[in-house]
């Protein structure tokens, strides 16, 4: 015979009038319903990361918080950027992308992580800047390292 | 071309009898590298292969520079976005084929690579994080000490991140 699940575990956050605590599945109330207002400080590159979503069937448990960061500016144009492309919430973006790196930070030691962005100092980038405004010749080790070279397979 | 082929490492490749001196390099080979290419794609790792047996391999990611908190009349003629680069992270040969040109011959094929992404989605050079013993030589090549407020590398002793552009490099083509 079978029976009806019921719901057995429900987290209602504080203050969170909306939430339903037990009960059949419900259309899940709006982020503003939830949330009210809120407030981004642009100019401070002050992102809102949104909420997240559990909804399982027959167990109304709503789970969902916010949370608020200052993050670097390019960051915060990264995620605009690839959620106007993709079309994906930045909610999303932001929960996949930290389950994706505690993951990788759970299986990889430290030592075996090659970080990605490379901030200079004012130095380094000008550096950076002559050496593109005038690419130094190829000095005759780097022609003889050259001449060892076989093409990257196409794959 | 005489000595081992390089190519990108598969799971079916040999690494457990790989020994370049340095244990943390071998370490890496045998039990990150794949996993880092293959599951995580946070690298790809070149490997030179003397029959199924892996001698000798590079590591590369893409990665990007960054000018950060610099105020901009500090920053010259730099563009405000972020610059992509190809990060050489790690490079190793086994003991028995040290001394051969093998280490050479895995940093062309790195640097061809970049060359590749250049082209594919775009890339302005080569950071390398050079061992502070091996400076002299990637000097020799053309790099510059990048001086860097963070995403140093975490090997120890502490590298230094060299840059070359790719203009260089494709200067330098046979």
């Amino acid at each position: 015979m079978s029976r009806r699940p019921t719901a057995s575990l429900t987290h209602v956050p504080a203050g969170r009038k909306h939430a339903k605590a037990l009960g059949p599945p419900t259309k899940p109330p709006t982020r503003a319903e939830l949330y009210g207002p809120v407030v981004a400080d642009s100019a401070a590159s002050y992102v809102n990361l949104g909420i997240t979503w559990l909804w399982a069937y027959d167990v109304c448990m709503t789970h969902a918080t916010q949370i608020s960061a200052q993050v670097s500016a390019s960051a915060k144009q990264l995620l605009d950027e690839y959620s106007a492309v993709s079309g994906i919430k930045k909610s999303r973006i932001v929960e996949d992308a930290l389950w994706f790196y505690v993951r990788a930070r759970q299986e990889l030691p430290e030592s075996a992580i090659v970080p990605a962005r490379l901030v200079v100092s004012a130095r380094g980038a000008t550096a950076v800047e002559q050496s593109l405004a005038q690419p130094p010749q190829a000095t005759p080790a780097l022609v003889r390292l050259m001449r060892t070279l076989e093409s990257p397979e196409e794959e | 071309m005489p000595g081992p082929a390089i190519r990108r490492l598969l799971g079916g490749d040999d690494t457990s009898v790989f020994r370049c001196g340095d244990p943390e390099y071998d370490l890496f080979l045998q039990r990150y590298a794949g996993q880092n290419q293959d599951r995580l794609f946070v690298g790809t790792t070149y490997a030179a292969l003397d029959g199924p047996r892996v001698v000798g391999y590079v590591t590369v990611a893409v990665g990007q520079i960054d000018r950060e908190g610099i105020p901009s009349q500090a920053q010259g003629g730099l563009p405000r976005y972020p610059l992509p680069v190809l990060r050489l992270a790690r490079l190793a040969v086994d003991e028995a084929f040290q001394g051969r040109g093998l280490g050479h011959r895995l940093a062309a094929y790195a640097f061809a690579v970049a060359l590749q992404i250049r082209v594919a989605a775009g890339c302005i050079g080569v950071v390398v994080d050079a061992l502070p013993d091996r400076v002299g030589f990637h000097a020799d090549l053309g790099f510059v000490e990048l001086e860097l407020v963070s995403g140093h590398s975490p090997i120890r002793p502490q590298p230094v991140a060299m840059f070359l552009p790719l203009a260089s490099v494709e200067a330098a083509l046979p």
